[in-house]
């Protein structure tokens, strides 16, 4: 175990925010990030350095890229809540969670806070992959939604954040965009109607 | 006019095969490349619908099978990715409809290619 990285993921993490554009890339970062930033890095840069830069940029691969996307759809909808989620954001060996709270903002901006909730050290023998994907991972084109092999349920993307490794994984499966049952009563709804207007 | 939908994904094949057949077209479904392509091989088809990734090479492959037998098939793609976050090679598509828009979106691209 690295007892001092250990120390520092463990120690008091203030809240930080930072804000996006309509287009996804960095305008504001709060001053507690630059703490952040050299808490934990000996290279000399400033959160500004991120200024104009795209979030998707920034990305390990193209399905935390699609999950992040998802997510900024459903805040960005006008009648969308501020989405207040707990997701596990590991850093092997450790098993981190935060709190992220995504606010739509004026013209199409996106407002995200975010907290360390906890950090434990996980088991040396733990697998670096936290959990075992046996395919795609399955998404609702139209809701977002997320098949949970486990359960066998689809269960919202802000819920299964909180305990599907979605956003930290070294190999996540790609994803197979589908459609949940709820969607698929909506949407043959919508095509009878279409079909009925000619 | 006789469409072929591809896609691994069962719910979305119905889903598509039930909208496409009540606007009067006529729907052969295929959950792969490869079985795609026998269809492609033994059956009239005048339109390919298909998801960009599937198990077994996605529409690269599907593609690639089609500019080998039917160079003049048309074929639109379908993904819940943007059409740039998918790197296809350059090929005669005639659309591409993201999955989770407006379903009528994609029939007037069905309509535009008869």
């Amino acid at each position: 175990m690295n007892v001092e990285r250990y120390g520092l993921e463990c120690r008091y993490h203030p809240i930080k925010t930072y804000l996006l554009n309509q287009s996804d890339r960095f305008i504001w970062f709060s001053p507690e990030w630059n703490l952040e930033f050299r808490g934990k890095s000996s290279e000399t840069y400033e959160a500004d350095d991120f200024i104009g830069k795209s979030f998707f940029d920034l990305l390990a691969g193209p399905t935390i890229g699609m999950i992040y996307r998802s997510l900024f759809q459903l805040v960005r909808k006008p009648e969308s809540q501020t989405l207040d989620l707990t997701m596990r954001c590991d850093r092997f060996p450790f098993k981190i969670l935060m709190r992220q709270e995504l606010t739509r903002a004026e013209s199409g901006q996106i407002r995200v806070q975010l907290a360390y909730v906890s950090c434990e050290a996980l088991d040396e023998s733990a697998s670096r992959s936290a959990y075992d994907w046996d395919g795609p991972l399955r998404m609702c084109s139209w809701c977002q939604s997320i098949y949970d092999e486990r359960q066998g349920l689809w269960v919202s993307l802000e819920k299964s954040l909180g305990y599907l490794p979605l956003l930290h994984e070294p190999e996540l499966p790609a994803i197979s965009h589908g459609c949940c049952p709820n969607c698929y009563q909506l949407i043959r709804g919508k095509i009878y109607e279409y079909s009925c207007r000619g | 006019m006789n469409i072929l939908v591809v896609d691994d994904d069962a719910v979305m094949v119905e889903l598509l095969q039930y909208f496409l057949e009540e606007n009067g077209m006529s729907v052969t479904t295929a959950a792969s490349p490869p079985e795609a392509l026998e269809f492609l091989l033994h059956k009239k088809i005048d339109l390919v619908v298909s998801d960009a990734i599937m198990p077994g090479g996605g529409a690269r492959r599907l593609l690639a099978d089609i500019l080998k037998t039917q160079p003049d098939m048309p074929v639109i793609l379908m993904s819940g990715y943007g059409p740039n976050d998918l790197n296809l090679p350059d090929h005669h598509a005639r659309g591409f409809w993201r999955k989770g828009e407006a379903i009528d979106n994609l029939i007037a691209m069905v309509k535009a290619v008869r």
